[in-house]
């Protein structure tokens, strides 16, 4: 099964606007969450791809939102990057290293953007068990 | 002894004859008592009054008869008194006898018994000492010449007894009263001494208060019922400038003049003014018990003081109010640091909450920066108007300032924050400059510029790996945008003891004179009319923060304009690595 | 005496962008390559994917018991700790997580001992954290030489920060420099 599915978790709206935006420039397929609480009801619902998470939102933040997925058992199938205004992430984060494959700061630029959403759906493109 | 009449009697006569004469004078009862006594029992008559009877012992001899009184003293029953013949033959005679009866007994009366005349009264006399004990019965003698004597020689006998114990008991008496008039004496005679030990303490206590009030570092004076001033000590002199000779004994509230300038109340003639009085007079008075207290602003010598100042009243011993006491100090010192140190608490709050704002302002620019940053580029790249994409590109490089500035501060604010402590380790110089030279490496090429590094690889200076790279990032990239262009930039560090100085000399702009200051302040920019997009003018700021975390000096140096720039710094030395 | 060289590599969060970068640079070397990464045992395999398309050597999954061959990269699987012996057999065990993480780049790097001959390098790469720090001390110890990757390259600064801090590490470089140091120090 091909994945090309991306979803952004943030609980800004413009944000939301500029990656959807990106993301359909290139046609790679986009779910918009403002929250942790929408994020896991996608994935509840089967989303499998790239979550962009951003760490500062209201209510439940990124860390939490990490460990639920994790916690549920929603993990597998999905790769997890950051995607935040902080500069560098706090203790929050032990714990959780193994969950999140990149971190990216705001403010970004579509190419870079662009480029490791690529890049990740690749990997999970790749079928279990085979081995180099 | 016992208070029974003693009526034993010694008979020395060396003539039996005498002895029964005088037993039957003495001793024995006569008929007219056994006929009494038949009377009394026969037919109830009263009793009549016997003559009183006699013990009597008898000697023959002088040796005899002192052996018969020896042996009476030791029974303790004496005779009272004794008859003794003049001439005894063979042993001793009357006189001698006697003699001896006294040594042994002094007390013993005695009658001496002689027919003979040999012996004369004042040749008696002459032998003994008679005093009054003895007395002289011619032979022959009648019978109640012998009773009488033995009558009243007994009686007095016992009233020389009785008169002895009684001396006895008044020299007791006396003696005993002596010894308690004298220590009664004694101890008045130690109560005096202490009596006077204590009124030179007190008065020497008063001396020396008087001395401590005079001495008191805080401003005093004190004041009697009447209000007049008693004392009024140095340091209060030298507040005031009023010496003692002007105000001691002055009443009519002279205390205020030296603070007021004119007669009137102040804190020492409030102490028995209720509270609703004093609030109403100054504010911020206090009552701590019988104690006011009180802060007061007074012109004095010119200058306006702060004057804080305690009173209290006085009291004797026994509880009456005798005056008031009132202690100053001036405070004006104290009011102005603490004032000072408001100011200062309120600068140091408001640069805290400058620096908790920039750091929130950092993190919420990057959210509306986001939109911009990913967006235009994909406007741009479906835009084929030249026009539209030149508008375009300005506004990127817009957004690119603002990130830069944005990331820039933020950066500036994190290294001046006070919480983070650097945590120094041993860092490679050499090594650190080369990573930094590859950072830039794309400027300096853009530009033509030749980076050389000369710092001894075996230098090792102390400090955080992160601030030193950030540092020399900055340097580098300041240096490449002043240098020449195809220019060089040189790098090198001279070693002094437990220290290294890092220069970085370009070729480029330099700096007018006086201007090698003001490059580390924040937002300076060197050519103001050149408006470089790419540098905010806060590189060098943060450099000299960096180098201030790490406790050197940095400063810039410059030939003049078109003679380039070198800036210079100070970093501590590792223990390891080259000194 | 086979000269056997080894180079091992703890990175985390923004490894596999970085680790792509990396192996990008590099030839076919004489060593053997061993990658800590955080990961679970879902994600490993697709990581050793990927990377394989884009590196120019081998890259697989180490598997207990296997011993290194030169010109080999290994990533150690999610879900447990890798150790060396002798600085060649992989020995995978099961245990509790060293500084929050499993498998951890310490327990890897502790593992190994002076070599007898060859080449050991250590170098830590982008991640949250300080897991590397103290294996990257003790790589220093045995002899080997270190590497941390730079501020201004890694995706987050924690693991090469607290590296770096042990003062322990010879090279702060970025990926490209990096593969450019392990091209002269093992060529």
């Amino acid at each position: 099964m091909n994945h090309n599915k991306i979803m952004i978790v943030d609980d800004n709206e413009y944000v939301r606007a500029s990656v959807e935006i990106i993301c359909q420039s290139v046609q790679l397929d986009i779910t918009c969450a403002a929250g942790g609480e929408e994020c896991l009801s996608h994935l509840e619902s089967g989303f499998r791809g790239v979550i962009l998470m951003d760490i500062m939102m209201p209510e439940m933040d990124g860390w939490d939102t990490i460990r639920e997925i994790v916690g549920r058992g929603l993990y597998d199938g999905n790769i997890i990057v950051m995607l935040t205004g902080m500069g560098e992430p706090d203790a929050k984060m032990d714990g959780v290293q193994e969950y999140v494959t990149d971190y990216m700061t705001k403010p970004f630029g579509p190419d870079q953007l662009i480029e490791s959403l690529q890049y990740y759906l690749t990997l999970l493109n790749v079928t279990s068990g085979a081995h180099a | 002894m016992s208070q029974v009449e003693n009526r034993r009697i010694l008979l020395i006569d060396d003539t039996p004859a005498i002895h029964e004469d005088f037993r039957k004078i003495l001793v024995d009862r006569s008929p007219a008592d056994e006929l009494n006594e038949m009377e009394v029992a026969l037919f109830g008559a009263k009793p009549q009054t016997a003559a009183p009877r006699f013990e009597m012992d008898s000697a023959y001899q002088g040796e005899e008869g002192l052996a018969k009184l020896r042996a009476s003293l030791e029974d303790d029953r004496p005779y009272a008194m004794a008859f003794v013949d003049m001439r005894m033959p063979p042993g001793w005679d009357g006189v001698e006898t006697i003699e001896r009866l006294w040594a042994a007994d002094p007390r013993l009366q005695v009658v001496i018994c002689t027919a003979y005349s040999d012996y004369s009264w004042e040749q008696v006399l002459e032998r003994l000492e008679v005093g009054d004990r003895l007395l002289v019965l011619k032979k022959p003698f009648d019978a109640v010449e012998v009773c009488q004597l033995a009558k009243t020689l007994t009686a007095k006998w016992q009233l020389s007894r009785q008169a002895e114990l009684k001396l006895a008991v008044l020299e007791d008496a006396v003696r005993r009263r002596t010894e308690q008039l004298g220590a009664a004496n004694e101890a008045l005679q130690a109560d005096i001494v202490e009596r006077r030990r204590a009124e030179q303490e007190t008065v020497n206590a008063y001396r020396r208060i008087a001395d401590i009030l005079e001495f008191l570092p805080d401003a005093t004076f004190v004041v009697d019922g009447e209000g007049t001033v008693i004392a009024w000590n140095r340091a209060i002199e030298e507040m005031t400038g009023t010496p003692k000779g002007e105000i001691l004994n002055q009443g009519n509230f002279a205390y205020a003049l030296p603070f007021y300038g004119t007669r009137r109340r102040i804190l020492i003639d409030m102490l028995d003014d209720d509270q609703e009085t004093l609030e109403r007079r100054y504010s911020g008075i206090r009552r701590e018990g019988k104690t006011l207290s009180a802060e007061a602003r007074v012109l004095m010598g010119g200058e306006v003081r702060d004057i804080w100042s305690s009173a209290a009243p006085l009291y004797n011993m026994q509880g009456a109010r005798v005056g008031g006491i009132q202690s100053l100090r001036d405070i004006t010192e104290l009011r102005r640091a603490e004032q000072e140190r408001s100011t200062l608490e309120a600068q140091l709050h408001h640069s805290s909450m400058m620096q908790a704002l920039m750091i929130q302002l950092g993190h919420d620019l990057k959210t509306p920066l986001t939109p911009l940053f990913a967006l235009l580029p994909l406007v741009r790249k479906q835009l084929s108007d030249p026009a539209l994409d030149r508008m375009l590109e300005i506004c990127q490089n817009s957004v690119n300032q603002i990130q830069g500035l944005s990331s820039k501060a933020q950066e500036l604010v994190r290294l001046s924050c006070r919480q983070t402590a650097l945590q120094p380790v041993p860092v490679p110089l050499s090594s650190a400059v080369e990573c930094c030279i590859n950072g830039c490496a794309t400027l300096f090429r853009q530009r033509g510029i030749t980076c050389v590094n000369a710092i001894d690889p075996g230098i090792v200076v102390e400090g955080s790996s992160e601030q030193l790279t950030l540092l020399f990032d900055n340097l580098l990239t300041n240096s490449a945008r002043y240098a020449a262009e195809n220019g060089t930039v040189r790098i090198w560090a001279e070693l002094e003891p437990g220290a290294v100085t890092v220069s970085v000399q370009d070729d480029g702009l330099g700096l007018k004179p006086g201007q090698s200051g003001m490059i580390f302040d924040e937002f300076f920019k060197a050519d103001a009319a050149r408006h470089d997009q790419d540098t905010q003018g806060l590189g060098l700021a943060i450099c000299k923060r960096i180098v201030l975390n790490h406790k050197g000096r940095i400063w810039a140096e410059s030939a003049g304009i078109g003679k380039g720039t070198t800036i210079r710094f100070t970093l501590a030395l590792a223990e390891k690595g080259i000194k | 005496m086979l000269k056997r060289n080894l180079v091992v590599i703890g990175v985390s969060t923004g490894g596999p962008f970085t680790l792509k970068e990396l192996f990008g640079e590099l030839p076919p070397m004489n060593a053997a390559f061993v990658i800590v990464l955080h990961i679970t045992q879902q994600m490993d395999y697709r990581i050793a994917r990927g990377l394989d398309a884009a590196a120019s050597m081998p890259v697989a999954l180490a598997v207990d018991g296997e011993h290194l061959r030169g010109g080999n990269i290994y990533l150690a699987p999610g879900g447990f700790h890798l150790k060396l012996d002798g600085n060649q057999r992989v020995v995978l065990c099961e245990g509790e997580r060293v500084n929050y993480v499993q498998p951890s780049v310490d327990v890897t790097m502790q593992s190994l001992t002076r070599p007898l001959g060859g080449s050991l390098i250590g170098i830590v790469l982008t991640g949250m954290g300080k897991d590397g720090a103290e294996g990257i001390r003790h790589i220093k110890k045995v002899g080997g030489v270190t590497i941390a990757q730079d501020q201004k390259s890694s995706t987050i600064y924690g693991m090469p920060k607290a590296a770096a801090q042990t003062g322990a590490v010879d090279f702060v470089l970025p990926p490209k420099k990096i593969a450019a140091k392990l091209i002269e120090l093992l060529g």
